[in-house]
């Protein structure tokens, strides 16, 4: 433990006197998120770029959960979702893909079953080509599910409906309830061009760190003092982990100090949820830093590791919408399957005040992501630190 | 005693022999010289002696411990001083010795009197708050050594620990070297510079191609080509006669006649000096210069492979 110490109190030392970490990894991204933040903010205006109605297909697949599928249009849903019904999946899937509906949602068989018996029920949620719609339609809808399971449980531990109701009401006012019963954010809070930004920069940001420590393997590894701390009564095993905890501490202060900064001089607002804020860009630091030992283990020279690694933050930045927001369709699709999608969505959900289910959803998907990548890292740590 | 030993080791890289079935024993408190050309085995060999690389076959002790077995324990009592010199702009002098200290296990006042001591001895303590971008050379190439020497290794290993540098940090390293050896380290030294093998080492080891074709004391591995001291007269008025009558003398083993001047090669040349500039007197041969020309590793090296020693 002493020499992984000894490890990261060296990697700290130079990453804080390189001087580039300064400009790249903080005053960077605060120009960045002002300046992108207010030019861009007029595409951002919310009385621009109001979002109508969504138009959801709906398919009710059990029909004992009409009912709970009608809770979709009451009068505070209408202001959001206009609910078109529909007799089967594949053809709502047909207008999802023609473009005639904005999401989809199908309340499968045995749905009410599984919701009376306390266990925990799902709609299938199918999002359209419209991220902003996605993310309003996912924000209600999510809501609206967690209501319904939380109701359920109330009625099953308390027997009685109208007593689980109260009791929900109860809970909902209830100053520091666990339990957030109220309508899921549909108060028309909307994120500004400086929230959207100060999201998609901390992650492209938060990614530069991990490259910074595979640049810093890449240094030891051409300047030869790999191979000096080779020669010390080191294994392999300990260098990765000097490597990954000081740079990877160096990306959390990162994020910390943009999100601290960004919320004291911009008045930004990350939402109030902080364990979910921390364990979020836990999972971006430990992803980056992960993907930067992965491509240091498989590039040879420090000019190969950067192209590759720069090239993948700004594909990613790119196709998560962290140049331009809406970029429609296929790439829209393919954004999907970026670490940055799922990280900034994450943050604006966060923001956003989103229903727990999909702020779950988010960090379950980014926290598997990160899992995955960190394993990977591990099977070749040890080629990304060989000196020869 | 031996402190290192090398067993039948073997190591290739894709098809090509690096280093081929090569036993080799170093005694405990010499200078030992690796002596060879670029590509030879030497870095090779040394790096597998440090536990930086495995042999694919063969058996390396260091302190009578295997590297393969206890590659961290073989590691805590060798300094290894690399060819290239491996620091870090971001941090000073002291903060090297310190970092590559705690590697090897000091902590607190050990520490702290081992930094002092290791600045000491390679004449860095006015600059310990320095960081190297603003070293000599010569300087880098010191910290370069104090950093391998601060834990107070056992065997010290020095690969090509002079290149680039100016004569003085050259004569600097090389007495440190010996102060070393003094205060009880061995030393294995490789350099393709054979003057400062031979200056040196007590005990030199000339690897070429990855095996071991010369090994013993300077002047045991000199004898082998003393035959081959050489004796180069310029000469006025060079005769036939005189050339034959010098080939005939009992000591020369060949005559080069190239023009005017003559390459006599011949076993002990001072002793012969004499009779040499008897007979070319006698042939009324005029000697407008003289010089003895006596055989070093660079030599052997030749008549042992054919090549120079810096092809």
């Amino acid at each position: 433990m002493r020499t992984i110490g000894t490890l990261i109190h060296h990697e700290l030392r130079r990453m804080i006197r390189a001087k580039e970490t300064f400009w790249l990894l903080l005053f960077l991204p605060l120009l960045l998120i002002f300046i992108l933040g207010n030019a861009l903010a007029g595409f951002f205006d919310y009385e621009d770029r109001r979002v109508d109605p969504i138009e959801v297909g709906l398919v009710v697949l059990d029909e004992a959960s009409a009912e709970f599928a009608g809770l979709l249009r009451t009068e505070e849903m209408a202001r959001w979702l206009d609910v078109r019904d529909f007799d089967d999946r594949e053809r709502m899937l047909d207008a999802l893909r023609n473009r005639e509906i904005g999401y989809g949602v199908v309340v499968p068989e045995h749905f009410a079953e599984r919701a009376t018996s306390g266990e925990e029920a799902r709609w299938e949620l199918y999002p359209g080509h419209n991220a902003d719609a996605n993310l309003v339609a996912e924000s209600a809808i999510g809501g609206l599910l967690d209501r319904i399971n939380f109701v359920q449980s109330a009625v099953i531990a308390l027997g009685d409906p109208r007593a689980a109701e109260a009791a929900v009401r109860t809970a909902s006012a209830a100053d520091g309830s666990r339990v957030n019963v109220m309508p899921p954010d549909m108060s028309g809070r909307d994120y500004s061009a400086l929230q959207y930004y100060a999201a998609q920069m901390l992650v492209m940001f938060l990614l530069y760190a991990g490259m910074a420590a595979g640049l810093s393997i890449i240094e030891d590894r051409e300047m030869r003092t790999l191979e000096r701390i080779h020669a010390a009564p080191v294994r392999p095993v300990h260098i990765l982990a000097g490597k990954f905890a000081g740079d990877g501490l160096i990306a959390f202060a990162q994020a910390l100090l943009i999100i601290v900064f960004t919320f004291a001089f911009y008045g930004l607002d990350w939402g109030s949820r902080y364990i979910h804020l921390l364990a979020v860009c836990l999972f971006i630091v430990i992803s980056a830093v992960s993907l930067a030992v992965i491509v240091a283990a498989l590039a040879p020279k420090g000019r190969t590791f950067q192209t590759v690694f720069m090239t993948l933050i700004m594909t990613m930045t790119f196709l998560s919408g962290g140049f331009t927001p809406e970029l429609g369709g296929f790439l829209d699709r393919l954004g999907e399957f970026t670490l940055s999608y799922w990280a900034s969505q994450s943050f604006i959900h966060l923001m956003l005040g989103s229903a727990d289910s999909i702020v779950r959803e988010h960090l379950t998907v980014l926290g598997l992501t990160a899992a995955g990548l960190f394993l990977i890292s591990a099977l070749l740590g040890r080629k990304a630190v060989s000196h020869e | 005693m031996g402190l290192v030993r090398l067993r039948q080791v073997v190591k290739r890289y894709g098809t090509k022999l690096s280093v081929d079935h090569l036993t080799l024993t170093i005694e405990q408190g010499e200078i030992f010289g690796l002596l060879g050309p670029n590509g030879a085995g030497k870095s090779t060999t040394i790096k597998m002696i440090c536990g930086l690389l495995n042999s694919d076959e063969g058996e390396i002790e260091v302190d009578g411990e295997p590297v393969r077995r206890h590659p961290l324990s073989v590691k805590s009592k060798i300094g290894l001083v690399p060819q290239e010199i491996a620091l870090y702009d971001q941090l000073t002098a002291a903060e090297h010795l310190r970092f590559f200290g705690k590697l090897y296990g000091l902590r607190g006042s050990r520490l702290r009197e081992r930094i002092d001591e290791a600045l000491e001895f390679t004449g860095l303590t006015g600059h310990r708050n320095e960081r190297p971008g603003s070293f000599s050379g010569g300087m880098k190439r010191r910290l370069n050594i104090a950093c391998a020497i601060v834990h107070q290794p056992k065997l010290i290993i020095m690969d090509e620990p002079t290149v680039g540098i100016d004569p003085h940090s050259r004569n600097h390293i090389l007495e440190s070297v010996r102060e070393l050896n003094r205060r009880g380290a061995t030393i294995i030294y490789t350099s393709h510079y054979m003057e400062e093998v031979e200056a040196i080492s007590t005990r030199v080891g000339i690897i070429d191609h990855g095996r071991l074709i010369a090994l013993g004391t300077i002047r045991e591995l000199l004898t082998q080509v003393e035959e081959q001291e050489k004796l180069v007269i310029e000469t006025e008025g060079l005769t036939d006669d005189a050339v034959e009558e010098i080939g005939r003398h009992a000591s020369v083993r060949r005559v080069k006649r190239r023009d005017g001047v003559l390459d006599v090669y011949l076993r002990h040349a001072q002793s012969y000096l004499q009779d040499m500039l008897y007979i070319l007197a006698k042939h009324e041969v005029r000697i407008a210069s003289l010089r003895n020309e006596t055989p070093n590793l660079e030599t052997l090296f030749l008549t042992l492979t054919g090549r120079n020693l810096r092809d």
